[in-house]
């Protein structure tokens, strides 16, 4: 008896756990925000909108892929009110599996330029950031590089490094790269830069930086913003391989440097869509532009606003202008590509 | 008649466990259903150009582990259980420490330790000694779960081993059976099913494991179903992808008790527990050596480096937001539990 009694008693919290979610308060005026970005300072920034409006912003952190699905699947029980996504490829699915609702403010047409935000106002830039190559000044003569394309080029076999073809700022680059010069050239890009790999891909993009100095490899496609971390970084050894790398930004006399934006939209079914606008803008201005970029030490996408330091001594350079939801689009293609060249 | 029979088996017992059961296979008959659907666009992609790497490597992945936590795992539990040598008690209960390392952290530690910025490798340059071991591969993610998983080989063959009756080595000793057949007659086949049980346990956690195979990009089904998901964006062919593995994991259970067959071993045995030989000679400190080897890379190697993270973060870490997310989150946890009481 006393035997079974337990084992009702196990089943019974099973069932429990199984059907629990975790609890949380409501106050009177609140948003609730799905984020991708989790940095201190972009805490400091819900607090002081919270300040200055009243609204209280809950935020709850995953990965893009997580969150998207989840608001998928609480359909329109959910939550959330905005989604933030460091990628804008990936806001383009969510627009497309009818997660996010058009939104028309001034405020956000002006204070964004167009190519940062979705044509349909379904998504909003707030920060850029640029995939750029970081090579080392001992092996590589800047006026070697030139463009992405170029590193296909037989003198850089076994020099290249980056990371794999899974990560979404690979698929993005690819996606803007299909947009730019046709599916069987970006195509043939891809080919070519895969066989110039000194390694099959792995690791992050901090890993790449690494792999270049130790002098695996002597060129690495990555994201600007990681060598601003790593000069920050608690571990000194790492601060010594973001100074050791320089940054080179390609493709400045053809179509431009591949940037991609984090961004912010309304989603559909938000029960606080009025405030929920009223945080983006606050984003947008130019007061939480310049601390949201730079936190990260990337690009704000507010005209107005100046860049951080670190990145004003790399000095200015050209962006693709396609528009951002185009990485949405070919991100598919961009996949299938990858995997159809054997790009790991 | 049959109906009485079946009365004596239903008691609140069976029924919780049945619906247990149930509550646990519904969603995987749920995956197997998806099989019979047909494939669209990026099923056929997948088919084409990385179905067969990802069924290679899962192979390659599982296979070595398995022999090699086997092995190590066997090997451990033998020396600690069979002879006697300084440390023994000590060694007997740490070798099972690595368990408490998930295999996620292990990885990204060696993975650290190991880059151009890491400890070892610092270390190793201030010798003027470079090295080119690249842990992110096949053979990293090996040697990372086996050195964080054997202890389940360990704990099911220590334990056998010490439950064995001195009577059969005995036995077999005073029939003239000599070492290499009392070792693989009497010694391996009595621990046969703890060996085969402990190794399975690796081989389905190796199997579940994500974290490693995508850090070190190691393309197994684990890396398969989420990139399928994720990076494709096609929940069908994810789910596509978790019923073949589940039919790898059905094919490895099944072939076990093929294996295993209708043998049966009676290991409980009243009788004196085996006398543990002491190591002589160079034995003295080659076995225990090896032992504490594998607890270094297992253990405390991972640990040091993560309090040496600790001393370098704590700084930004822990302060008054920290403690109130924690104690937020218990709290939330706990009300969990009060609230439908």
């Amino acid at each position: 008896m006393r035997k079974s009694l337990i084992f009702l008693l196990v089943f019974s919290v099973m069932l429990v756990l199984a059907g629990c979610q975790l609890g949380t308060s409501s106050s009177d005026r609140s948003i609730t925000v799905y984020s991708e970005r989790h940095y201190d300072t972009d805490q400091y920034l819900f607090d002081l909108f919270e300040q200055e409006t009243g609204i209280e912003v809950r935020v709850i952190d995953g990965n893009a892929d997580q969150l998207i699905n989840r608001l998928d699947n609480e359909g329109e029980d959910t939550e959330a009110d905005v989604l933030i996504i460091a990628d804008a490829g990936r806001l383009h699915r969510a627009k497309s599996m009818d997660l996010l609702q058009p939104v028309h403010s001034d405020v956000l047409f002006n204070n964004i330029p167009a190519n940062y935000r979705d044509e349909d106002n379904m998504w909003f830039g707030l920060t850029k950031r640029a995939r750029v190559l970081v090579y080392h000044p001992d092996r590589v003569d800047p006026s070697e590089l030139s463009t992405y394309e170029a590193l296909t080029e037989p003198q850089f076999k076994g020099r290249v490094v980056t990371r794999t073809s899974t990560n979404i700022y690979n698929q993005s680059l690819m996606a803007s790269l299909i947009e730019i010069m046709g599916e069987t050239e970006a195509k043939a890009f891809a080919a070519g830069l895969t066989a110039n790999f000194a390694r099959t891909p792995a690791g992050n993009d901090r890993d790449q930086a690494k792999y270049v100095v130790e002098g695996g490899a002597d060129i690495a496609i990555m994201n600007t913003y990681y060598i601003g971390r790593m000069m920050n970084s608690s571990d000194r050894f790492e601060q010594e391989v973001a100074n050791t790398v320089k940054v080179f930004f390609p493709n400045q006399n053809t179509s431009g440097t591949h940037v991609n934006v984090s961004a912010a939209g309304v989603t559909k079914h938000a029960n606080h869509s009025e405030d929920a606008i009223k945080f983006i803008e606050f984003l947008s201005s130019e007061t939480a532009q310049s601390k949201f970029a730079s936190a990260n030490y990337e690009y704000p996408v507010h005209v107005n606003v100046e860049i951080d330091d670190l990145l004003a001594s790399w000095g200015d350079f050209t962006a693709q202008s396609i528009p951002l939801s185009v990485l949405g689009e070919h991100s598919y293609r961009a996949a299938v590509i990858m995997d159809e060249v054997g790009w790991e | 008649m049959r109906w009485r029979r079946l009365k004596h088996h239903v008691n609140l017992f069976s029924l919780i466990s049945v619906l247990t059961g149930l509550l646990i296979v519904v969603p995987m008959l749920n995956i197997l259903f998806e099989i019979m659907n047909p494939g669209n666009e990026t099923w056929l992609h997948i088919r084409e150009h990385l179905l067969m790497g990802y069924v290679i490597n899962t192979l390659i992945l599982i296979g070595l582990v398995a022999v090699f936590s086997a092995l190590i795992g066997f090997l451990s539990a033998y020396v600690v259980t069979r002879f006697e040598f300084k440390g023994r008690a000590l060694l007997s209960w740490m070798l099972i420490l690595p368990l408490a390392i998930p295999s996620y952290i292990a990885a990204y530690v060696y993975a650290d330790m190991l880059s151009y910025t890491g400890t070892f490798s610092r270390a190793l340059r201030s010798l003027h000694v470079s090295h080119d071991f690249n842990i992110m591969s096949m053979s990293g993610a090996v040697f990372i779960f086996v050195m964080t998983l054997y202890p389940y080989v360990y704990m099911m063959v220590r334990s056998a081993l010490s439950k064995q009756s001195a009577a059969f080595i005995e036995n077999a000793r005073l029939l003239g059976a000599g070492k290499f057949r009392q070792f693989f007659q009497v010694v391996l086949p009595l621990v046969r099913p703890a060996l085969v049980a402990g190794t399975l346990l690796v081989v389905l956690e190796t199997l579940n494991d994500y974290g490693v195979v995508a850090y070190f990009n190691v393309r197994v089904f684990s890396f398969a179903i989420f990139d399928a998901w994720e990076r494709l964006g096609d929940v069908g062919a994810a789910i596509r992808l978790s019923a073949v593995l589940m039919v790898i994991v059905f094919v490895v259970i099944f072939l076990e008790r093929f294996l295993r067959g209708r043998r049966r071993y009676h290991l409980h045995v009243k009788g004196r527990p085996i006398q543990r030989k002491t190591l002589k000679g160079i034995n003295r400190f080659i076995l225990p050596g090896a032992l504490w080897l594998m607890m270094l890379l297992g253990f405390f190697i991972p640990l040091f480096q993560l309090l040496y993270y600790a001393r370098l973060t704590y700084r930004t870490v822990l302060n008054i937001s920290f403690v109130y997310c924690c104690w937020g989150f218990s709290s939330r946890y706990f009300s969990c539990f009060i609230t439908p009481v």
